[in-house]
């Protein structure tokens, strides 16, 4: 059997030999099989994934069997490949003589892997829903002229994201992130011919360099703070950094890249517009695996933020404002992918939220919540996608109606995807929301809880927004009057096989996967054994008592319950109560905010790209008329000397006798004196 | 004596004397020469030792006059911060020589001449041990390069190879003034009792005798500006940049891809080479004024890159920020930067020639370089594309790419001289500029791939290739422009003055809207069947940049090891200043005028 090791290796590899062989053959031996490469090393990937789980599993059995004094030791295993940069001794030593760690001010970069429950957890899932989307593309890109070129990019998008999870030191971190926002950039920008599709990837790539540019930052403190780049030497010494503004500074840039990354506000305006891309994109890389690449990075900085209760508060504030601002924006949109673009930026919101409460319940809670958010919502995607297929590309759930009969599947799999991300008893939503819930209560009974209180109720409030916001374009688009828009032509059926099969694994993932993980806890088990969560095993974590979990668990569903009937009153009844509720809305604004989403985009255009580009014009025109000209003039200064000069070489003797008369005086006065 | 390095360096230049005739042999000539020293230089590079000892070593008496005690010597060697410049120039000369295979009709082998001349010239500067062979070599570069500009070059060529000319050489006087002075200097005050009564020109030995008795920190300063002179206006620094986009946009492909790849590179080394090792204390100085030099060339470049409309302008003032960014490494001096600084020279040179090479390749076949011109190429050229996105992500520091192979470490340097203990005497001002840096990777990537949508991505935009040919392209219009008022502008004593204006009568026609601009596709271009993705050729010419640029992006370390040694004796002395000053102002709270080395090196 394989071992950690060859499977750690063997999961980023197979993607990348696929995509290489994909990119080499596309054109000329594949063409519309392209796809078989891929879809065969993602699968393959994912049994690995398995695997993995499974030898970690077996390692923490044995660990739990005999209690020692570290509770994580062992269980991770790292793996290096070669030294990417080394340069010994880069860093002279401290002088107040701080305790150094082993090889402290050495800039040495390995390539190097790590196993440990956190990564494994994040391989399976990645693989998992890349497999499916690979899988459902097969039918939706089929006739794509780059049909070759998608299937490679996911290749090498799968092999970044694993690279990424799997990482072991900040730099290498940094290299698949900046890799898997270039397959961002490249899948978004896919239909490179349609403007809007360029322009969207570029702006999802500058947006993110913005966010990067303080994760650099970030590594940077952290390399002239730790003196080494490495997750280990870097977690093992921050206790002696307690309290030092560097180690809340590090975590605030850190955060600032998770922003951009995970589109958290207010850098979270590249999201919608990265829904330019193929659909089963939007799924992979925009709702389930890169966006959460963020969440991950902040779990994985664990114990950096544990020493940091400022960054702490600052991320649960972000993404609490983040998790209402995407939840408002998504009631009133009508782009079904739009709809579900700021629906990911909400439950982004809640992840963070999760993990800015810094438990290890609520931290369990938030990567809980990535699990079953990338099902049910690489579901909903996918759904989409389908009704897209079907309708001939048209998304406008105003122009949608009625589908239920003619998509007989995609509108059970969607239904079931609804109630997941609604948080339905007993979907995988409602044991990941409760959670977060659970963990947050938590947090405010203890000290400085009194934000953690209001950001429980904010997350109550965003609960019946969710379900609001889901089911108004569900009941849109499946129930009603048929609508059917002209592009569909007169022959809208259900998607074929290759598609619908992938909805219904990831439906039955999105009402399992939260009940089997909650009963036999053994999400939370697994994933307390990682190494960078041992510093939370000591920090407050009260129990809870039964009757807080059962009033938190009703009040959740009451809630829930109102959403759904809320919408239901609304769009599966006249259309006067939804204008009245738009009339309502409008009273204080909130209509025309949600609906022009706020207006950052043009509060950004006004504020930060017009004034660059202004000061950029300003600054070609400064060079050319006042550095280069200035050089020109000095240019021209020997000609114009001689020009000067030219009057004293008249030619007339008159004129050089007297030159002479005065040069001899002139001496001579030099002289006498 | 080593053949092999001394073959390189005068192959060129024996091919220069002997090529002639049509253009076919003077360009198949050229290429076998230009494949033959690339052979070489990676022969040296595979046996290349590491180390600090200079490798592949010819020391000749060259002016020993009895009657003076001047010591002038033919010495070429390789240590670690040539060896990868050279190896590139060798590169780079394939690529110039493949790149205008087409696009040069007239007076071709008098082109291919000049082009090995000039070879001779570059790799001679990154050999030369000597200061006075070193000067001749920084000085020879100049004159192949002006005629290249000044008869191949396009509208504006012979302001162009004018300006570029007077520009540097105006600025290499001082520098060589500064040369003398260190030789000078040292002769009256030789160190120690072995005072040998000659005067050397051993860039080895000056350094080693400045080393063991420094100059006096004014004399240092001062000298250490005239230096600056000249290698600020090579590299070139800001402001006194304003010569390279005219340049570069005058010159034909192969002059821009070396002058990007090659020339701009002679100035930071001259840095690495005299200022910093030869004259610490004026660096250690110097320092925050050199490094918000840098900065304002960083950032500057990177926003009137933003504002330009042509390829080429856009391209070459993106390296007046890279080679900020490079000098920032280099100013900061210490270990971690001085690496990633001298890398990403040696990267600046793979993807920035690459893209000039990539531009001369769209103006070969479009006779246009307007970005508004241009739209949509993937569909109908995947290869360009391809090879363009490759470097244009290698410009902007994509990981895994040599880009960022030079600039992490690089940053990473600055960044541990602003924060790094004990703390140095300018210690906010050099954070402020490593935080401030960093707005340059922003604004790079934002300049890089809109350029790259509004030329690649998009409806479908071809220029019309049926107009003819614009002025300065084919004999016919360029001896039409001869008789007219085409003499030498300096020359005649006036020159026209709308010649350097440049067209930007219109502010808002930099900025297109990129999907405002031209609603329709235009109607394909005439010549249809002509205009062909990348040829063989090309694709050869391009090939091994990027195979180049994966590897250094990959495997930085195997780079790096080679040069360090040397790079991390060439900063000690600067390092020690700055340990000097930081450390006397926290121990001792004192001021010593002379820096006394200590202990801990690096």
């Amino acid at each position: 059997m394989f071992d950690v090791q060859t499977l750690l290796i063997l999961i980023p590899a197979l993607p990348l030999a696929a995509a290489l062989v994909t990119a080499a053959l596309g054109t000329r031996l594949l063409r519309d099989r392209s796809h078989a490469p891929v879809v065969a090393a993602l699968t393959l990937s994912f049994v690995a994934s398995v695997l993995l789980v499974f030898q970690l599993q077996e390692r923490i059995e044995e660990r739990a069997a005999q209690p020692g004094s570290s509770r994580s030791a062992g269980v991770e295993e790292v793996v290096a490949r070669w030294s990417w940069i080394n340069v010994p001794d880069a860093m002279p030593h401290p002088v107040d003589g701080r305790i150094e760690t082993p090889g402290w001010g050495n800039f040495s970069i390995e390539v190097s892997l790590r196993a440990d429950p956190l990564t494994a957890v994040m391989l399976a899932m990645v693989t998992c829903i890349s497999a499916l989307v690979a899988i459902y593309s097969i039918g939706y890109m089929r006739g794509d002229p780059g049909y070759w070129r998608f299937f490679a990019y996911v290749g090498l998008f799968v092999f970044s994201m694993t690279m990424l999870v799997s990482a072991s030191n900040f730099l290498l971190l940094y290299v698949f992130w900046e890799l898997v926002g270039l397959c961002s950039y490249l899948l978004i920008g896919f239909w490179y011919e349609r403007p809007a599709a360029a322009a969207a990837g570029k702006k999802a790539f500058l947006v993110n360099r913005i966010g990067d540019v303080g994760f650099a930052l970030g590594i940077f403190l952290i390399w002239t703070t730790f003196g080494t780049l490495d997750f280990s030497g870097v977690f093992q010494s921050v206790g002696q950094y307690a309290g030092d503004w560097r180690v809340t500074a590090i975590c605030l840039l850190l955060f600032l890249g998770a922003c951009g990354k995970s589109a958290q506000f207010p850098l979270h305006v590249w999201l919608p517009d990265a829904m330019e891309g193929p659909t089963p994109v939007s799924a992979l890389i925009h709702a389930a695996t890169m966006v959460a690449a963020g969440v991950y990075m902040v779990a994985r900085c664990t114990p950096l933020f544990a020493f940091a209760p400022d960054a702490q508060y600052v991320v649960a504030v972000i993404g609490g404002v983040t998790a209402l601002l995407g939840a408002i924006i998504a009631i009133t949109q009508t782009d079904l992918k739009r709809i579900l673009a700021y629906s990911t930026i909400s439950h982004l919101g809640y992840m963070f939220v999760a993990l800015g409460t810094c438990t290890l319940l609520s931290i369990t809670a938030g990567m809980f919540h990535l699990i079953t958010h990338a099902f049910f919502k690489a579901l909903l995607f996918l759904g989409a996608g389908s009704v897209m297929y079907a309708a001939g590309g048209v998304i406008d759930i105003r122009r949608l109606g009625g589908l239920r009969r003619r998509l007989p599947v995609t509108y059970t799999t969607f239904l079931a995807g609804c109630l997941s991300i609604a948080g339905v008893v007993p979907l995988a939503g409602f044991w990941s929301k409760d959670a977060i819930l659970l963990s947050l209560h938590d947090r405010s009974g203890l000290a400085g809880g009194g934000l953690f209180e209001i950001l429980y109720l904010t997350t109550l409030l965003g609960v019946v927004l969710i379900d609001f916001y889901m089911f108004r374009p569900f009941f849109l688009v499946f129930h009603g009057a048929e609508r059917i828009p002209p592009e569909a032509g007169d022959h809208l059926h259900e998607s074929p096989g290759s598609m619908t099969a992938p909805l219904v694994v990831l439906a039955f993932g999105s009402v399992v996967v939260g009940a089997y993980f909650e009963w036999t806890h053994g999400f939370a088990h697994f994933l307390s054994f990682t190494p960078s969560f041992e510093c939370l095993a000591q920090s407050g974590h009260t129990a809870i008592g039964t009757a807080d979990k059962w009033r938190i668990a009703a009040t959740g569903s009451v809630l829930t319950a109102v959403g759904i009937a809320a919408a239901a009153m609304l769009y599966l009844g006249s259309g006067k109560a939804v204008a009245l509720l738009a009339r309502a809305m409008n009273v204080f604004g909130l209509y025309s905010l949600s609906y022009g989403k706020f207006f950052f985009d043009p509060i950004y255009n006004a504020f930060v790209v017009w004034p660059l580009l202004s000061v950029a014009r300003l600054a070609a025109w400064f060079d050319l008329s006042a550095i280069d000209s200035l050089v020109d003039r000095c240019g021209r200064i020997p000609k114009q000397a001689g020009a000067a000069l030219r009057p004293a070489q008249n030619g007339l003797v008159q004129f050089y006798a007297l030159a002479m008369v005065f040069g001899v005086l002139v001496l001579l006065g030099i002289m006498l004196m | 004596m080593d053949v092999l390095l001394l073959t390189s360096l005068f192959l060129p230049l024996a091919g220069a004397l002997l090529l002639g005739g049509d253009r076919n042999p003077a360009r198949w000539g050229a290429l076998a020469i230009a494949l033959a020293v690339l052979g070489i230089a990676v022969a040296l590079a595979a046996r290349y030792p590491g180390g600090t000892a200079p490798f592949a070593s010819t020391d000749w008496p060259w002016l020993d006059w009895t009657a003076a005690p001047i010591d002038v010597r033919f010495h070429i060697a390789l240590d670690g911060l040539s060896l990868w410049l050279f190896a590139l120039t060798a590169l780079l000369m394939v690529v110039a020589v493949l790149v205008g295979w087409e696009a040069i009709k007239d007076q071709a082998s008098l082109y291919y001449r000049l082009l090995l001349v000039l070879e001779t010239g570059m790799l001679g500067v990154f050999v030369a041990r000597d200061i006075i062979l070193f000067y001749v070599f920084f000085e020879f570069t100049l004159i192949p390069l002006f005629f290249l500009i000044g008869i191949w070059g396009s509208r504006q060529r012979r302001w162009a190879a004018m300006k570029f000319f007077l520009f540097t050489l105006a600025g290499s006087m001082l520098t060589f003034l500064g040369l003398l002075a260190v030789v000078l200097w040292v002769y009256y005050h030789p160190a120690g009792e072995a005072a040998s009564g000659r005067m050397t020109f051993s860039i080895a030995e000056l350094t080693a005798a400045l080393g063991a008795r420094p100059m006096d920190p004014t004399m240092q300063i001062w000298i250490f500006l005239a230096l600056f002179a000249g290698f600020a206006v090579k590299a070139p620094l800001w402001p006194l940049h304003t010569w390279l986009p005219l340049a570069h946009v005058e010159a034909p492909a192969a002059g821009s891809v070396l002058l990007a790849g090659v020339l701009l590179k002679v100035g930071v080394y001259g840095f690495v080479r005299f200022s910093l090792p030869m004259l610490p204390q004026a660096a250690a100085t110097l320092m925050p004024w050199l490094l918000w030099i840098s900065l304002a060339g960083v950032i500057y470049g990177a926003l009137v890159a933003l504002a330009q409309s042509d390829i080429k302008r856009l391209i070459a003032y993106s390296s007046v920020s890279h080679l900020g960014f490079c000098t920032l490494g280099i100013f900061a001096a210490n270990r971690l930067s001085v690496a990633g600084g001298v890398l990403q020279m040696v990267n600046h040179g793979l993807a920035t020639g690459g893209l000039f090479a990539v531009v001369g390749m769209l103006y070969e076949r479009f006779h246009t370089r307007e970005i508004a011109d241009f739209g949509g190429l993937a569909r109908r050229f995947p290869r360009l594309a391809f090879f363009t996105l490759v470097l244009t992500l290698s410009s902007i520091a994509l990981p895994g790419l040599a880009g960022f192979a030079g600039e992490f470490p690089l940053l990473a340097g600055v960044f541990q001289r602003g924060w790094a203990e004990p703390a140095a005497p300018h210690a906010l001002q050099l954070r402020a500029i490593a935080v401030l840096s960093l707005a340059g990777v922003v604004l790079g990537a934002w300049y890089m791939l809109w350029m790259y949508q509004r030329v690649f991505f998009g409806p479908e935009r071809l220029p019309d290739t049926s107009s003819p040919l614009p002025l300065g392209e084919g004999p016919g219009v360029r001896a039409a422009e001869d008789s007219g008022s085409g003499q030498w502008p300096v020359a005649s004593g006036q020159y026209d003055a709308t010649i350097d204006k440049f067209p930007i009568s219109n502010p808002q026609s930099l900025i297109p809207n990129p999907s405002a601009a031209c609603p329709h596709p235009s109607p394909l271009p005439k010549g249809e069947g002509t205009i062909r993705d990348l040829s063989p050729r090309e694709i050869f010419c391009l090939t091994p940049l990027v195979a180049m640029i994966f590897w250094i992006g990959l495997q930085p370390g195997f780079f790096l090891d080679r040069m360090r040694p040397t790079l991390d004796d060439l900063i000690a002395p600067v390092t020690r200043a700055c340990e000097t000053a930081s450390g006397v102002q926290a121990v001792f709270n004192s001021d010593h005028s002379t820096p006394t080395p200590r202990g801990r090196g690096g």
